[in-house]
């Protein structure tokens, strides 16, 4: 079996998630009601006995870096094994805090030397998503790329957002790549990069320090349309689920699809390891299901205290719903808090955070409002009772009641 | 100055009380609370209380046991006094498994002796309680005690089937009896006796000195009924009263003196349901005392509509990761992990383990369901004792078992 190093890319912060991201990166955004965003890459590695990995963090990385811990989650832990965090580092010259993608990976290339893999995998931590990378390794090796990028096929109105390639049909599998566009105003093709590249190190390093000179260095937008027609690239073909959630409708979205009858993100398969000691998920007793509670089309887990009603909602370890609450179409993280009374439609609320009795939060009837309608709301605010919160809102982290100074919030409002 | 403590935990009764539930589990493997298996009980009372260097005594259908403690309990691995090390009966002494409680003690003794701790804490895994066994030490050391036996005080009447110590004023004790008819009551208190919980203390040096005579020399293998009723002859052997002890962040309710010997079904079956109350009488979740165990990155817990738009139904009830309710309804029950309900199901009152999956149109009333047990569409259980009878196992108490699936299959071919 070929010797693989996988980087993770994990340091990016994707400003549209609001104030999600504010205390950590995308990757490490609690995600499916239990589980953070670099689970899924971390055990896609893990089933595909990919053993060997680094992981680019850059933007406060504490919470990552919290839940990465040793690797032993994933069991990345032994001889031959190992999950190593490499932050960004003060250069011999100036700060060369990481410029892009590219130069995350060039500033780490001693790493990659010193593990002397056969092959480099470079893959996004920020995706939603079920891959088994060994038919791409075959692939890759079977065609004798230089360079294999995987593909998924993205709705054609969508297509602008992503880096698109134009595959040359030579099997099911995929096929050599003609042409790349990133983010292109007129799309060529609708199948969208994954962030998923597999490299020969040589050629890895080759194109690296050639972009080096340059002061543009993203793996999309640089490194493949520099590679095309000099070097072997390929372009595989990934079906199934791909959740990109760069936005905070998208975000929601991935997590809803966790519920339903028929879920399209069906977590008893997907098996995602996690780091139980991240929150104390270890240590929480299971859900108490109280008298008064009713609970429709909902995930919880344990830690859970749930006496009022829930509905399409998925509820983080540690969630508290009391009698009369009721909450709807919401993505509550740990230990959040919902008192007596109150009311949540479509709230997507981060660690620690409280909503005071009878306040009602994205009450829409039926109105179209701001960031699809959801409201969200940073970690370890406390929201006073009795307010009204419109929907779309985005309520900033640490808010204590006092500093809720209006009764009434509006919609698409924020407060900081 | 802090007292070296080794930890001995006596987990190798077989548990034929609570058959068939210890049919191929030791008892202290047997489930519990949903997430739990009993053993963490007196585990999580040991790393709570900051004793780290812990023995498992183990011989009966341990293989349950030791693959619990692999996944939940491996402790330290750099540091040589942190650990929590299985130990089967070897035959070191004879060829003899452990024949009781005491000679269980005595064939390790060379464990005991290598590390040569001041107090050697020897507690059974049976029971559901919390302690802080650092209050017991302190006043085991109070007393300037040689063995210190914890106790909890129960109305006279129900302290028949237990051990029951006698002491004198200053709670040293001078009696002790097994399942006593006639129990003496605490000095003060005409209508309690004391229980002893099965937890002791001893100073190193008499324990070893003790079981060597009485093991060794007299044959005396079982330390609750032989060891120290002789004992308290000529040591100084004091009983601790565990409505003292406290534990951080316990609730007002009186859950410090929460404690239950689940020998049988019936109390086994209530200890469970004690965990469904609106206002527990014992609280698994108390971030300064926490109840650990092994845990598995089962995905959450899920209430979904049945493909006929049914809505599913959860209330007063404790419901574990990984388990989905599809159009069924669970009252007053506790469901463990990766248990599936379907349409049309009631479980009322009832202990589901893990890996259990209830096909559509399943009744299930006072039952206990085994791991991995698959009952088909239309099933009853515990509506017509009759016929329970005929395929399962129904306790005096009125409380169905259905066992492991495993076991099950031979019950039906039998």
């Amino acid at each position: 079996m070929q010797k693989i190093l996988a980087m993770i890319l994990a340091g990016g912060r994707v400003d549209e998630l609001s104030v999600l991201t504010f205390y950590r990166p995308k990757s490490a955004v609690p995600f499916g009601g239990l589980y953070r965003v670099i689970d899924c890459p971390l055990s896609n590695l893990r089933y595909s006995n990919i053993e060997n990995v680094g992981i680019l963090s850059q933007y406060r990385s504490y919470s990552l870096i919290n839940h990465i811990g040793q690797g032993a989650s994933w069991d990345m832990v032994g001889r031959h094994r190992g999950v190593t965090m490499l932050p960004p580092f003060q250069g011999h010259k100036a700060s060369d805090w990481y410029k892009g993608t590219a130069d995350a990976v060039f500033q780490n290339l001693d790493f990659i030397n010193y593990h002397k893999p056969e092959l480099v995998m470079v893959l996004s931590g920020d995706h939603i998503y079920r891959m088994d990378y060994q038919p791409m390794l075959a692939y890759h090796l079977k065609k004798k790329a230089d360079l294999t990028a995987a593909f998924v096929a993205v709705e054609t109105r969508e297509a602008p957002r992503f880096g698109l390639a134009r595959i040359a049909d030579e099997d099911k599998a995929g096929g050599k790549i003609l042409l790349y566009q990133e983010k292109p105003a007129k799309p060529a093709s609708n199948w969208a990069s994954m962030t998923i590249y597999l490299f020969r190190p040589e050629v890895l390093r080759e194109v690296l320090q050639e972009n080096a000179k340059s002061d543009s260095h993203e793996f999309g937008r640089d490194i493949i349309p520099a590679m095309l027609g000099r070097y072997k690239v390929y372009g595989y073909k990934h079906t199934g689920y791909w959740g990109y959630s760069r936005k905070l409708e998208e975000y929601w979205q991935a997590n809803m699809d966790t519920l339903g009858r028929r879920p399209k993100i069906v977590l008893r398969e997907w098996m995602l390891r996690t780091n139980l000691d991240h929150q104390a998920i270890r240590d929480r007793q299971p859900a108490v299901i109280g008298k008064t509670a009713r609970i429709n089309n909902t995930s919880f887990y344990h830690g859970c205290r749930i006496e009022g009603q829930v509905e399409n909602s998925v509820l983080f370890p540690g969630v508290r719903i009391a009698n009369g609450a009721i909450v709807k179409d919401s993505v509550l993280f740990f230990d959040t808090t919902v008192e007596e009374g109150a009311f949540l439609e479509k709230v997507i609320s981060d660690v620690d955070v409280v909503i005071g009795a009878h306040t009602v939060m994205g009450k829409r009837n039926g109105a179209v409002a701001p960031q699809g309608g959801i409201t969200v709301i940073g970690r370890s605010t406390q929201i006073p009772a009795g307010l009204t919160i419109g929907p779309g809102c985005t309520i900033y982290p640490d808010l204590r009641p006092e500093q809720f100074t209006k009764k009434k919030i509006p919609s698409g409002e924020a407060v900081q | 100055m802090p007292i070296k403590v080794l930890g001995i935990i006596l987990a190798g009764g077989l548990g034929r009380r609570l058959s068939p539930l210890t049919q191929q589990r030791a008892k202290p493997s047997v489930p519990f609370g949903g997430k739990y298996r009993i053993i963490d009980f007196v585990l999580s009372n040991f790393i709570n209380s900051e004793i780290y260097s812990i023995y498992v005594l183990m011989q009966f259908k341990c293989q349950s046991l030791m693959e619990h403690l692999r996944d939940g309990w491996t402790i330290g691995s750099t540091i040589r006094d942190f650990f929590i090390m299985p130990v089967p009966a070897q035959m070191r002494t004879g060829e003899d498994w452990y024949r009781g409680t005491a000679d269980a003690v005595y064939q390790n003794l060379h464990l005991i002796e290598r590390t040569y701790p001041e107090v050697v804490a020897i507690f059974n895994a049976d029971h559901i309680y919390r302690m802080d066994i650092r209050r017991m030490l302190q006043y085991h050391r109070e007393k300037e005690a040689e063995v210190t036996v914890a106790a909890i005080p129960l109305p006279i009447e129900k302290s028949h089937p237990f051990g029951v110590i006698q002491v004198d004023d200053n709670w040293r004790i001078i009696g002790y009896e097994e399942k006593p008819e006639n129990p003496h009551p605490i000095p003060g208190s005409p209508d309690m006796a004391l229980v002893s919980m099965g937890n002791y203390l001893f100073n190193t040096t008499v324990l070893s000195e003790t079981l060597k005579k009485d093991v060794e020399s007299s044959g005396k293998y079982d330390l609750a009924g032989e060891v120290i009723p002789i004992l308290f002859q000529k040591r100084r052997v004091f009983a601790y009263d565990f409505r003292m002890n406290r534990i951080p962040g316990a609730l007002k309710n009186g859950e410090n003196s929460y404690w239950r010997d689940i020998g049988t079904i019936k109390a086994y079956y209530e200890a469970n349901m004690d965990l469904t109350t609106p206002v527990p009488s014992f609280n698994l979740y108390n971030w300064q005392w926490p109840l650990r165990t092994a845990t598995y990155a089962t995905p959450p817990a899920k209430l979904i509509y049945d493909q006929y738009g049914r809505e599913a139904v959860a209330r007063d009830s404790l419901i574990a990761g990984g388990t989905i309710i599809s159009g069924g309804e669970v009252k007053n029950s506790v469901v463990g992990r990766h248990v599936f309900v379907g349409s049309r199901c009631l479980i009322e009152d009832s202990i589901i383990f893990d890996h259990v999956t209830l096909m559509e149109d399943v009744r299930i009333k006072r039952a206990i369901i085994d791991k991995n047990v698959t009952l088909p569409p239309g099933t009853r259980i515990g509506y017509d004792m009759e016929q329970d009878r005929r395929h399962y196992f129904v306790d005096p108490s009125g409380i169905v078992v259905v066992p492991k699936a495993e076991i099950q299959k031979c019950l039906i071919h039998s």
